[in-house]
């Protein structure tokens, strides 16, 4: 626990600048903070809020009065934790050496080149007439492929595959979170009908005692 | 003495107003806001007036079918169930009853007719049953039958069952024939048929989807006995004082395109905005937004008639919930009125809609009634203010659309257009409020692009001057980034 907590700090910007030497620090010499991560996803919760709130009007289709902040925020997180817990458990079975620290460093750290390109786009979303509506586009699109290039160099550093077994180890992955998904909700579902069944039971007996 | 005159003063108050508010109409009228939500909306239409047919005749109406209007203002109101037409002049006295007309020596009886269609000199009336069109003259005697002579195209099994016609100054006749889902069928003037006429397309959906997979897999007898997808058959046309022809399909695929206006191609020229499609009105989508599910059956607006104004304002007629549409050259929804009800002004099974000026008839089958409908200021307002609109004259519109603005500070059409008068004038920033809460991003992407245009000339200085210091901070950060890592190696 100590050795997790006393972690040194990974300067964010350096990594996806720098991945490949950036991940061999993090899987060799165990850098980066586990403040790191949680700052980061919490980043993206934000963006998300920025682009509703101060996204330009002419870009912004979104009616503000259907947003909940507290389901997009669980949405953020929740599915920042299910692709960490799927892919470390599913790289577990397939001789992968990452660890769920390191799962969840390179996960967050990828997220950053897209949060940063979608920030500039709230920025350029306030500048811009709809007809220059394609330089945003460019934008976004090079901040997602920045964010999986370096997700898949992580995943590649600390896992130890080759390229090719980590585009298909996240797709594997992904397939996962969907299977998990769906196991959660019948869970949630079967429980309902047992609490529902316990309350029918205790009704009963209340009323014939 | 005086706290009884206060309690008579306190119970009067709200029995005086509650009268006042129920004079008006017996319906909510209602319109879609910018985020489609529907929203309560000023009186557009008020009914004036209800017929019955029964003062000058002793005859109610029996399952009228239709009603048309002349250019004088006369009503022709097509009476089969007494197997008669009636003809109304402009403030509703019995002009003249006609029934029996006598053509080529043979009486002919109304009785199987649907709908007719009035020219300058004639009466065009459709018999459906009997698949005949007769021809009358303007005071009642019969001229002549027109009988229908199918062309090669026509499938061998298909019966002539003509619903409504619409008739262009060359005699050339448009009929919406019943179950004829090839589109209008256009005949000559002695019903010779010259070919059909702008068919709807079928709209793609996941049915429609579906279907056409299957066909890929199945045998030919299977494909046989699946369901065709055929377009959907209209159920009423039109024709405004330029000639042009105005459908409506009773329901869609995806509930757009109910309402068309055709130009000799047979195609689509009303104007919609399909740049920003969310849900709200002016895309393309008639009707009620929104479907309701009730007991099984999807309630959905379906289009039963139209009648195009002398100012091209157009009526569809919804016999679901009883409601009059208008809409304007470009889609925008201007009013929605009437209901089913018992009461004045709401329908049980509204039939037909015609007009003449600013009024709007009704023709209910069930109660066997004519309810009239005159419109107030605030839709009078919004009217002259679109017509204004569409002739570029915003500076002249603004002062209808600022009385609009102060009934319905909700009202985009008002908001918009006192936004294109703003802009006119040069008041860009202030344009880009109107445009912004009026939602229309169309013209506000017009606005900002000025705004930022007068922005950037104003203050190239300062601009030019933050570009520079950025250009070199970011060459500096990035020599020094470089400087720290040699340093570190």
């Amino acid at each position: 626990m100590n050795k997790l907590l006393s972690r040194p700090y990974l300067p964010a910007l350096r990594v996806i600048f720098k991945p490949f030497d950036s991940f061999e620090l993090l899987k060799e010499k165990n850098y980066g903070a586990l403040w790191q991560p949680a700052v980061i996803v919490l980043l993206l919760f934000l963006t998300r809020v920025f682009k509703l709130v101060f996204g330009g009007f002419l870009f912004n289709m979104t009616d503000i009065s259907q947003v909940n902040l507290p389901i997009e925020f669980a949405t953020v997180v929740c599915i920042y934790i299910l692709f960490v817990f799927a892919n470390k458990n599913f790289c577990d079975l397939a001789d992968g050496d990452g660890t769920m620290t390191d799962v969840a460093l390179v996960t967050a750290y990828a997220l950053l080149p897209y949060i940063i390109c979608s920030l500039a786009n709230i920025v350029l979303s306030n500048i811009f007439v709809a007809r220059e509506q394609d330089f945003m586009e460019i934008i976004s699109t090079v901040g997602f492929l920045w964010s999986a290039l370096v997700g898949l160099v992580g995943l590649k550093s600390v896992h130890r595959y080759s390229f090719g077994k980590t585009v298909l180890t996240v797709f594997i992955t992904v397939l996962f979170m969907a299977l998990i998904a769906f196991l959660l909700a019948i869970l949630f579902l079967i429980t309902q009908q047992l609490i529902i069944f316990v309350k029918d039971i205790y009704s009963e007996i209340v009323f014939r005692m | 003495m005086k706290r009884i005159i206060v309690v008579a003063v306190c119970l009067f108050i709200p029995i005086s107003t509650m009268i006042t508010v129920s004079a008006g109409s017996n319906f909510e009228e209602y319109n879609y806001s910018t985020t489609g939500e529907a929203v309560p909306a000023p009186k557009t239409y008020e009914p004036t007036a209800v017929y019955y047919g029964n003062e000058e005749t002793d005859l109610k109406f029996s399952a009228p079918q239709d009603i048309a209007t002349d250019n004088d203002g006369n009503l022709y109101l097509l009476d089969p169930g007494n197997d008669r037409l009636m003809i109304y002049d402009v403030d509703f006295r019995l002009k003249s009853v006609i029934s029996f007309p006598e053509i080529g020596g043979k009486q002919i009886s109304f009785t199987g007719c649907s709908s007719l269609f009035v020219t300058e000199d004639s009466i065009y009336i459709s018999d459906k049953e009997n698949g005949l069109i007769y021809v009358l003259s303007r005071d009642g005697r019969g001229k002549r039958t027109i009988t229908f002579t199918p062309q090669a195209v026509v499938d061998s099994d298909f019966v002539f069952k003509p619903m409504h016609i619409t008739v262009d100054e060359a005699g050339i006749i448009q009929v919406q024939a019943e179950g004829c889902y090839n589109g209008l069928i256009t005949l000559d003037a002695d019903g010779k048929m010259i070919g059909y006429y702008s068919a709807n397309s079928i709209q793609t959906s996941l049915s429609v989807l579906a279907s056409q997979f299957w066909k890929n897999i199945f045998s030919q007898e299977q494909q046989d006995s699946m369901k065709q997808t055929i377009p959907v058959e209209y159920s009423s046309v039109t024709m405004d004082s330029n000639g042009f022809i105005y459908t409506t399909t009773k329901k869609t695929e995806n509930s757009t395109f109910e309402i068309k206006k055709l130009n000799p191609y047979g195609e689509n020229i009303l104007g919609y905005d399909d740049t920003y499609s969310s849900v709200k009105t002016g895309n393309g989508d008639y009707g009620d937004l929104r479907t309701l599910y009730s007991e099984g059956k999807n309630i959905d607006t379906t289009f039963e008639d139209i009648y195009v104004d002398s100012e091209d304002f157009i009526f569809a007629l919804d016999t679901a919930r009883g409601r009059v549409f208008q809409y304007d050259q470009n889609s925008n929804l201007i009013s929605v009125f009437g209901g089913i009800g018992d009461q004045m002004g709401t329908f049980a099974l509204p039939g037909a809609v015609c007009g003449y000026g600013e009024r709007i008839y009704v023709l209910d089958e069930t109660k066997n009634s004519i309810t009239v409908f005159e419109p107030t200021d605030y839709v009078r307002n919004i009217r002259k203010a679109l017509l204004l609109d569409s002739e570029c004259d915003y500076s002249q519109a603004v002062k209808y659309w600022e009385q609009v603005y102060q009934a319905n500070s909700n009202c985009s059409l008002a908001l918009s257009g006192l936004g294109k008068a703003a802009y006119e004038n040069g008041e860009i920033a202030k344009a880009m409020n109107y445009f912004r809460l009026a939602d229309d991003r169309t013209n506000y992407d017009i606005a900002y692009t000025a705004y930022r245009t007068q922005f950037i000339r104003e203050h190239f200085v300062l601009i030019a001057a933050v570009v520079i210091v950025l250009v070199i901070a970011v060459i500096l950060l990035l020599n020094y980034a470089k400087k720290k890592e040699k340093r570190d190696e």
